[in-house]
């Protein structure tokens, strides 16, 4: 407002607002179908569902306005809540670090000059290419089911089997055990990371006398920090909205042992319509990862080093 | 040197706006009101049609599919078939995108809930109804309207393995058998039963067989058609401990091989693996088994009390979703696709008796042996079986979340029958209008 009216009484005035407007129109073209993407198909649908959380949105009937009664009724009234949240932070807690440490092992492996090394590389990461799909599941669930190869092979040693996937004590396990096999993204991050350690520092730690496990926890583990931490807040976002694996292989059984947040949500708005009550289920699960998030950005100024920093861990 | 603090806060950034991204609903207009069809006789038209079934179904409705546009070279299909497993939430998803198929196919559990919510179109007059049985087209009515037609008549009943019972040395049921008859069978089966080999499913949280006990002690349906709960707590305790009884005798499978079946599956439904004896069945799906192991399954009628345990019901559904935009041309294909002979002759008994009298009559004069082995069935629970109503709307959630969980945690004997029948009625209330 303010400026427009400055415009139009000093036209000198005017010549340089538009020059001084002009670059960024170009670079605004330039990143206009970015741009326009994430406002139609983020931004929008975004504050679309914030809103529909605070309606009775079914899709059939009108939509009218509830308040926070969506919300209220989810703290207060909903035990299925309060379930599938404690089956989520069980995932969570139980699969990332898992994860990142199998992750980190292979990646210490191929990081070795060996012959064919990429070839092995590729053969690692490919069920991480795979591994988010239904045949994935379904190959899951022939694996480790009653009649599974699993169980052939411990029969050979003796050791009768049972239904992992039909146990509620151990079908959480198995889908846990899916999502530690899919850790080549998080590899290939490490595998980076570890390229980018300089050389001379374990030449000179070997003089001084280290050894290899030495050199692990000083040098590498120190050195990879600020990959591990990013590996660890991308596999716990991951983690929280975890629903493929849950749907495909279990269904969320057995007594819904694997009955995690996502299915419920799912539950919600598919097969009751619930739309209004499940964005703001959806809403919440935001705010959960938000949270953890912070709690792991929080922590971070301990135990992450950057080497442009001066001091480490007593940088600032 | 690297950067690493301040591209990793783009990532992160990035990532989370994803997160809220995925988290989103979709943006749908809910024009749910019919579209006025407005194409033309000859005009080129491509119907979505979504059913669930066995092979024997996918290929008869495939050929059925064929002629007919042999016969309207102007409308073709995109057929879109597979197993029960996952039918309902991949349909309700493409609903809830506005995106459902032209033609569905129903259970007659969902039907009300799909008409009551206005996501079907009103089939008259297009469709012809003047042939099928009032009491099955009940099923699919809502507020005086047809919103959905009954593709077949079946009658509920068990299946067992012949074969294996003649090898153990066990005397086959025969129709009008009582649930006292299967449960001291049970027991007589135990010592003779070989390792890994059971009698049947535990189905001592399954809806539906003990739907059909409590009807059979005649006490009426598990929720009443007027939408209250109904399940008799004496009838529950009885079904519940018996079957417990089982269980501890490793008559029934040990509960994580029970949750392992899969109906139909080659491999994992425990009849045709070989691992149980018994399970229930409907008269249709006769063929499905007896193709997967030839000649070795028998049908029965399910055991009785002081009435009957079985019903005649309609298959399931078939009707027009209200979204789509070729209603007129989805309407007629159902008018040909219930009434014509021809259509009936390729059809068979795929979904069950054909509803039209005057097909279902043609039908039993072709009929094949198969076949026939479910029309028996049929005749033998028609004489006093009990009487099929549509139901109350809004519970299908409650018989397919919350009936499992309590039959999970009662196989897995982590609950008593008492707190069974607790749980059963504390969900409930949920549900209750």
């Amino acid at each position: 407002m303010k400026r427009s009216t400055t415009v139009t009484t000093n036209p000198k005035k005017q010549h340089s607002f538009l020059s001084r407007w002009n670059a960024p129109i170009a670079g605004y073209l330039f990143i206009s179908p970015w741009l326009l993407g994430f406002l139609g198909l983020t931004a929008y649908p975004l504050f679309l569902s914030l809103y529909y959380s605070f309606t009775n949105y079914t899709l059939m009937e009108p939509i009218s306005f509830v308040g926070t009664r969506n919300y209220e009724q989810i703290f207060t009234a909903d035990p299925k809540f309060i379930q599938s949240v404690k089956v989520t932070f069980l995932y969570v807690i139980a699969s990332v670090p898992l994860k990142l440490t199998a992750a980190l092992l292979v990646a210490l492996v191929l990081n070795k000059a060996i012959k064919g090394i990429s070839l092995y590389r590729t053969a690692i990461y490919f069920p991480s290419l795979i591994g988010g799909s239904i045949a994935v599941s379904l190959l899951w669930r022939n694996l480790f089911g009653v009649d599974g190869i699993f169980n052939k092979i411990i029969s050979v040693f003796g050791i009768e089997g049972k239904g992992w996937i039909t146990s509620p004590d151990t079908a959480m396990g198995t889908l846990i055990l899916l999502t530690v096999w899919q850790f080549g993204s998080s590899m290939v991050i490490f595998l980076a990371g570890l390229k980018q350690i300089p050389k001379d520092l374990y030449e000179a730690s070997s003089v001084d006398g280290a050894n290899k496990i030495t050199q692990f926890f000083k040098i590498t583990l120190h050195m990879l920090s600020p990959i591990l931490y990013f590996n660890l807040i991308m596999a716990v976002i991951s983690a929280f909205q975890m629903f493929t694996s849950a749907f495909v292989i279990t269904n969320g059984g057995p007594m819904n042992s694997t009955y995690v947040y996502a299915l419920y949500l799912y539950e919600r708005a598919f097969s009751r319509y619930q739309l209004g009550y499940s964005s703001a289920l959806a809403w919440i699960m935001l705010v959960m990862i938000v949270v953890a998030t912070l709690i792991i950005a929080g922590t971070s100024k301990y135990w992450v080093f950057y080497e442009n920093d001066t001091g480490g861990k007593k940088r600032k | 040197m690297f950067k690493w603090k301040r591209s990793l806060t783009v990532l992160m950034a990035a990532a989370l706006v994803g997160t809220l991204a995925a988290c989103g609903g979709g943006e749908k207009n809910s024009s749910s009101s019919a579209n006025t069809a407005t194409v033309k006789d000859d005009q080129a038209v491509k119907l979505r049609i979504m059913w669930w079934g066995s092979k024997e179904r996918h290929e008869a409705t495939l050929a059925a599919l064929d002629l007919y546009t042999k016969n309207n070279p102007n409308v073709t299909f995109e057929p879109e078939y597979s197993g029960m497993d996952g039918y309902l939430d991949k349909l309700s998803t493409q609903a809830a995108a506005n995106n459902a198929p032209d033609l569905i196919q129903l259970d007659p559990g969902w039907t009300p809930d799909w008409a009551a919510r206005k996501q079907l179109a009103v089939l008259t007059p297009e469709v012809d109804l003047s042939k099928i049985d009032p009491k099955l087209l009940a099923g699919g009515q809502s507020g005086g309207e047809q919103y959905a037609v009954p593709l077949g008549s079946v009658a509920y009943g068990m299946i067992y393995d012949k074969a294996a019972l003649e090898k153990l040395g066990l005397g086959a049921p025969s129709n009008g058998w009582s649930w006292d008859d299967f449960f001291a069978l049970a027991k007589e089966s135990k010592a003779k039963l070989q390792d890994g080999q059971y009698f049947s499913k535990d189905y001592a949280g399954d809806y539906f067989a003990y739907s059909a006990f409590q009807y059979s002690k005649g006490k009426g349906m598990v929720i009443t058609s007027d939408g209250k709960f109904n399940v008799d707590q004496e009838s529950f305790l009885e079904w519940t401990t018996k079957f417990g009884e089982l269980r501890k005798e490793g008559i029934v499978p040990p509960a994580d091989i029970n949750t392992s079946d899969k109906e139909f599956d080659p491999q994992m439904d425990l009849m045709v693996a070989g691992k149980i004896l018994f399970r229930l069945s409907f008269s249709n799906n006769f063929g499905s088994w007896d193709s997967l192991k030839n000649g070795a399954y028998a049908l029965v009628t399910m055991p009785r009390s002081v009435e009957a345990g079985g019903w005649l019901k309609p298959s399931m559904y078939l009707a027009v979703s209200a979204s789509s935009k070729k209603a007129e041309e989805a309407k007629k294909f159902i008018n040909w696709f219930v009434n014509d002979p021809e259509a009936a002759q390729i059809l068979k008994t795929a979904r069950g008796l054909p509803v039209n009298k005057d097909n279902a009559d043609a039908l039993q004069s072709s009929m094949s042996d198969v076949d026939k082995v479910g029309l028996e069935l049929l005749r033998a629970t028609e004489t006093d079986g009990q009487t099929w109503t549509a139901g109350a709307g809004g519970w299908t959630n409650y018989i397919d979340k919350d009936w499992p969980y309590v039959r999970d945690q009662l196989s897995f004997n982590k609950i008593t029958p008492e707190q069974a029948y607790e749980q059963l009625q504390t969900a409930a209330k949920a549900y209750e209008k």
